[in-house]
């Protein structure tokens, strides 16, 4: 296998890197939605905080290739479903976020909790309008990370014949040829890079305030 | 179907023999042990070394951040194919798969020894210095002991990584519980495939639940008290 | 004694944070450093334990050159005590003062009953032996810190602005302590401090300085406050160090006069038009009165009197300007008048003549 099997296969690579997105962008987002209203519980009940936190926490232990296999036998998938990684990625999110979310809430400050409620904000107003923006910058600081090691741990279903851009890699070590593994490390580094980029950026829209501190 | 795997679990003539539950335990825990010992005495100084001089810290953030990026599964692979034809023996696999456990549980360590180093009040150690003590005594008496909190979380997360992934490199033919998730796929034995990932979950829960005992056990009860 | 000579700073960059400084910090007195911040106090109080290097000049502690010494061995024999205490949080309080001494091999047994000895003389129960400084108020920890630097019986110490990080209320109360401990301990004090209350409270000596520490005025508390050297040093003291100054004043011979003064029981005997002093059945000022009215509260002052400031505190809290004076029991030893006061205050003034 020589260099030019990268270019004659650009449209596989592409093909791959788009499962590959779907497969890490889907879970990052549920896992986004879920962790919001369970971090907040958690922020406002320390004893729930206790239970969801810890619980997520040993799920985020168990590792990627036994919960992709468990996985089947317990929501009774398909073991090629690729339903079982979402699933696993977005407990692996919830896990990340849920801490992230309910420390990031807390460490609001009282004094502008206090403020907030002495303009006459209610309390929805004041969890929407300065609770929750206040504790974006660590949730996107946290969702950064998310999507990085997402990207990475997908990669992982290749080894149990779900295709993306982890397909390479298997596809090199059956070929003995490290080309198609090049292509697959580079295309997964620019996929998080970008994805990485992207919410960063995002995250800079929604925080204007942090820039201007410096 | 949860009746299946409990037999495959329960059956001795699974856990007898060369390949077997037992023999595939011992491995994962071999290679963990290995791995992590190798990271501890790489990761631990350089993370104190940061830690109390404050250099590389933006070194450091870069690493653990491309560490992080990179696929475990296509850094196993290509070690293997390039050092596969180097090393002749059983080696070609088993040294290029240790080789990124130990990569890979390196940079959680060191930042988390670094983080928690550096986190000390500025104070704290500017008062011993005052006092007397020397650097060592520092950081043996005072940074270590007080960072440790977050110098273990940095060794659990990086144990975490080594279990996880000791089991990814089954794919590379290491031994290990990971063996029994894709010898199932390739016969499609679910019961089997169910099975080692139950081992590997219970194992990988075990050691983290192990680890946060001895964290505790080392824990100074004036740090517990701290973060109240 | 702490010698500076010709003592400077400077760094790679070339900005010189202390230049050319000298001064003597006198053995068993507190000499206090005060400036604004980056003034260079605190890095001239480092340069003494060697946390600083100095790029010139010499330091001597007792006529012993600090460069010459072991760094490690050298902070031994000085007491440091920092704003936040610098407490080891994973130590408990008894642990964390017998740190040098145990570094120095004294045996366990020793250190921690030389260490209960100075939960004492700082004033804390013992049973705050056990606890760890996180169960610790702000003040307490200030406490822990000094016996710390106490333990090993330095004959130095070095105090960075050891109480600016707790309230003033107990920032008082720890200064008077202090004031009283270094008494009975007579070290050779330097003190870091940017609060000139604090360094006129404290200081036996105080060297006011300004940028790159350059020595703006030395002296006495009195010398800087009766006779400031220039603009920076009377902009420093403020509005009030006239008033202050009386402070260090002598109280000298202040007449006593024994009235108006009657027993509680013969109140009726007072004359109603005039506010007179009662006294109770031990002889103890109750209060002033004047026909039916009546002020409890009496500024009451111990004779002889520790400075001119506290005899006019007195004088003018009284309803008629006189002050009251007891002995070491309280009882009442006589009156004074605000313009006898006021009129050893003046000694020394002269009557303007207008333009010559």
């Amino acid at each position: 296998m020589s260099w030019s099997w990268i270019p004659r296969h650009l449209d596989d690579i592409w093909d791959l890197t788009l499962s590959h997105l779907w497969l890490t962008l889907l879970p990052t987002l549920i896992g986004l939605v879920i962790a919001v209203p369970l971090g907040t519980l958690a922020a406002y009940l320390p004893k729930v905080k206790q239970i969801i936190v810890g619980g997520f926490g040993m799920l985020y232990t168990i590792p990627s290739l036994a919960l992709f296999v468990l996985l089947p036998g317990i929501i009774g998938t398909k073991i090629l479903d690729p339903v079982n990684i979402v699933v696993a990625l977005t407990i692996y999110t919830v896990a990340l976020l849920v801490r992230v979310i309910a420390d990031g809430l807390l460490s609001v400050p009282p004094v502008t909790l206090q403020a907030a409620t002495g303009m006459g904000l209610g309390l929805r107003q004041r969890f929407f309008k300065v609770q929750l923006p206040l504790a974006l910058p660590p949730l996107i600081s946290g969702l950064r990370v998310v999507v990085v090691s997402n990207v990475s741990i997908v990669t992982v279903a290749a080894t149990i014949g779900i295709s993306q851009l982890g397909s390479l890699f298997t596809m090199g070590f059956t070929r003995r040829s490290f080309i198609p593994i090049v292509a697959g490390l580079g295309a997964c580094l620019i996929l998080a890079l970008v994805l990485d980029l992207l919410i960063a950026t995002i995250g800079r829209r929604l925080t204007p305030w942090v820039r201007a501190a410096g | 179907m949860i009746g299946r795997v409990f037999a495959w679990l329960t059956d001795p003539a699974n856990w007898q023999g060369s390949d077997g539950i037992a023999a595939q335990l011992g491995y994962h825990l071999l290679y963990t042990a290995i791995a992590l010992a190798v990271a501890l005495v790489i990761g631990f100084p350089l993370g104190v070394y940061i830690g109390h001089t404050g250099k590389g810290q933006t070194v450091l953030m870069g690493l653990a951040n491309a560490a992080r990026a990179l696929p475990t599964l296509g850094l196993l692979i290509l070690l293997v194919l390039l050092l596969a034809p180097v090393i002749k023996s059983n080696l070609a696999f088993t040294a290029p798969g240790l080789f990124v456990l130990v990569l890979l549980a390196i940079p959680p360590i060191i930042s988390g020894t670094a983080s928690g180093i550096g986190a000390i009040d500025r104070g704290t150690i500017d008062a011993a210095r005052g006092m007397g003590c020397s650097e060592w005594r520092i950081i043996l008496a005072v940074e270590i002991p007080c960072g440790v909190p977050l110098i273990f979380s940095g060794i659990r997360s990086g144990l975490l990584q080594i279990v996880s992934t000791a089991t990814v490199a089954a794919y590379v033919s290491l031994n290990g519980l990971g063996r029994f998730i894709l010898d199932g796929r390739a016969t499609n034995n679910y019961p089997q495939i169910a099975g080692g990932a139950v081992l590997i979950t219970v194992l990988a829960i075990g050691l983290e639940l192990t680890f946060a005992g001895l964290q505790r056990l080392a824990t100074s009860p004036g740090l517990l008290h701290q973060a109240a | 004694m702490i010698e500076l000579q010709h003592v400077t700073k400077r760094y790679p960059d070339g900005t010189e944070a202390v230049k050319d400084l000298s001064f003597t910090a006198p053995t068993g007195q507190i000499t206090a450093l005060v400036g604004p911040s980056g003034c260079g106090k605190t890095t001239t109080l480092r340069m003494i334990n060697r946390l600083i290097e100095p790029t010139e000049g010499t330091i001597l502690l007792d006529g012993d050159d600090v460069t010459r010494q072991d760094k490690v061995a050298l902070r031994r024999r000085i007491g440091y005590v920092i704003q936040s205490a610098g407490l080891m949080p994973h130590k408990r309080v008894l642990a964390n003062i017998t740190t040098v001494p145990r570094l120095m091999g004294v045996k366990k047994a020793e250190c921690e009953a030389r260490a209960r000895e100075l939960l004492d003389l700082v004033g804390l129960d013992q049973s705050f032996a056990d606890r760890f400084p996180a169960q610790l108020s702000g003040g307490q920890s200030q406490r822990v810190g000094v016996a710390r630097a106490l333990a090993a019986d330095p004959p130095f110490m070095l105090m960075d602005e050891p109480f600016s990080a707790v309230d003033p209320i107990v920032r008082q109360q720890l200064q008077q302590e202090f004031l009283a401990l270094q008494k009975r301990v007579a070290k050779t004090i330097v003190l870091v401090t940017h609060d000139i209350a604090e360094a006129l409270l404290l200081g036996d000596q105080i060297v006011v300085l300004g940028q790159a520490a350059a020595i703006e005025q030395q002296g006495t508390p009195y010398e800087l406050l009766s006779n400031p050297a220039n603009e920076f040093v009377s902009d420093f003291l403020g509005r009030s160090r006239g008033y202050q100054a009386l402070g260090f004043e002598q109280a000298g011979d202040l007449p006593l006069q024994p009235g108006p003064v009657v027993r509680a029981s013969d109140l009726g005997r007072a004359d109603p038009r005039r506010w007179t002093l009662i006294l109770d059945d031990g002889g103890r000022p109750a209060g002033w009165q004047r026909g039916t009215e009546h002020r409890a509260a009496i500024a009451a002052i111990r004779f002889p009197a520790e400075s001119l400031r506290v005899c006019l505190d007195s004088a003018l809290a009284g309803p008629s300007g006189l002050g009251v004076a007891v002995d070491a029991d309280g009882v009442f030893r006589g009156t004074f008048r605000l313009g006898d006061v006021l009129a050893q205050a003046a000694f020394d003034s002269q009557p303007w003549e207008g333009p010559q």
